[in-house]
């Protein structure tokens, strides 16, 4: 096609390629040239379908746990909750004064405990930093805990874990700010030793996770935490 | 009829509402396209996840609206996912990373057939790779390093020591012999 001069423009245009300025610059010409624009309306179509031209590969099965449990928790949340609906809403969005009484006594403690010195900075060096995690395993006090960030990696370390009861495992969670934890998508139990040593993600700070959670699940895992956590470590 | 039967644009409808369940129908359907492109784009599988997680998230909170005058469904989800990864590839910088990429992820991830949907889309793929393949090495050439490897133009021209208007000439000559190759190829129904 000829006739327009820019016209050689319009397969960068659709393949995203040309620079912000020369896009800008494109896309107010497009507005007044009919050359152009049926340039791009035909290319547009082949550029279309470039993505299937990546080899197809199955998504890993705890990605789709992850997003969906995001996806129901804001559902949910966005449904105004009925009185008889409350007392439905998870360990992590309840006020600790809105529980039972049993419940609430064990809770707080637990969350007090828990969140008091949560994310005590252990070391930083030569790009590795860790930090001491809280836990809560009244059966198991020597149990530790630490969250290792190294080269834009973060792993859970922990030390003289019990295994948990029957054949539950533990899972890990992400929690952004005050929001409902999410799946990382790990699960585990730990060896003989009561050891474990387990990835967490990338960069968490980057995606904004503030505090990483491990709580006791039934086998396979939970959409959401169904238990209290045992650990509770920020994200430093 | 269940949200099985509902056609994307319909389920998208709903999505709007507040819906996860139809929700969750739409993420079955182009997960598997949305993750091989992101792992195409960023070689690696933990930046492929964190990108379809963020692109689908971003559909579900709606910041990012479905208009069906614009195209189908899947061509709308993969342009958020090409955008995301694009940002991510840049917010990285892992360009020069990606040659390093997750040894054998194809072979553990490949995805499976189901149902006759997923092998008319497979079916699909497989012409889009053929005629990409076909096209001149130096078309084919500069159509990967724009689409999946999110370089401009510019950029492109300097890494291959060609001018800029060679680079663009390209891009187009080899979309329009894209294009005249899958005139047959008809999109899987969604």
């Amino acid at each position: 096609m000829s006739g327009c001069p820019r016209h050689e423009d319009a397969g960068a245009y659709v393949l995203g390629a040309l620079g912000e300025a020369d896009r800008d610059e494109y896309v107010e010409h497009l507005r007044g040239c009919e050359i152009c624009q049926r340039e791009v309306a035909e290319l547009e179509v082949a550029a279309q379908a470039l993505p299937l031209a990546a080899p197809q590969l199955e998504p890993p099965p705890e990605l789709r746990v992850r997003i969906l449990a995001v996806v129901r928790e804001e559902a949910a949340a966005a449904a105004a909750p009925s009185p008889k609906e409350r007392a439905k809403v998870p360990w992590w969005r309840r006020p600790i004064v809105a529980l039972g009484p049993v419940p609430a006594t064990v809770l707080a403690c637990a969350l007090l405990a828990l969140g008091i010195g949560a994310g005590v900075l252990l070391t930083r060096e030569h790009g590795v930093t860790t930090t001491a995690a809280q836990v809560s395993l009244p059966g198991a006090p020597s149990a530790k805990a630490e969250l290792v960030h190294e080269d834009g990696d973060t792993r859970l370390r922990l030390r003289d874990f019990p295994a948990p009861a029957g054949d539950r495992v533990y899972e890990v969670w992400l929690q952004r700010g005050r929001r409902a934890p999410v799946p990382a998508g790990t699960l585990f139990r730990p060896g003989p030793d009561g050891r474990a040593d387990v990835r967490v993600g990338g960069d968490l700070k980057e995606r904004g996770v503030a505090r990483v959670l491990v709580s006791r699940e039934p086998p396979g895992g939970s959409p959401a935490p169904t238990s209290a956590p045992v650990v509770v470590a920020s994200v430093a | 009829m269940g949200l099985d039967q509902l056609a994307d644009e319909d389920l998208m409808q709903l999505v709007r509402r507040g819906d996860a369940s139809a929700f969750e129908r739409i993420y079955d359907r182009h997960a598997t396209a949305a993750f091989s492109l992101a792992y195409r784009m960023t070689g690696r599988r933990q930046s492929a996840e964190d990108v379809v997680q963020e692109a689908f998230l971003s559909m579900w909170r709606s910041g990012e609206r479905y208009d069906r005058a614009r195209g189908s469904v899947r061509t709308w989800v993969l342009g958020i996912v090409h955008n995301r990864a694009i940002d991510a590839l840049r917010r990285a910088m892992v360009h020069d990373r990606r040659r390093a990429s997750d040894e054998g992820i194809e072979e553990r991830f490949e995805a499976t057939e189901r149902t006759e949907i997923e092998v008319a889309r497979r079916d699909e793929a497989r012409e889009v790779r053929a005629a990409l393949e076909e096209l001149p090495a130096e078309q084919s050439r500069v159509i990967e390093l724009a689409y999946f490897g999110g370089f401009s133009h510019s950029e492109i021209a300097s890494m291959l020591e060609q001018p800029i208007g060679t680079v663009k000439g390209r891009m187009r000559l080899g979309l329009h012999k894209m294009r005249a190759l899958l005139a047959g190829v008809q999109e899987a129904p969604g």
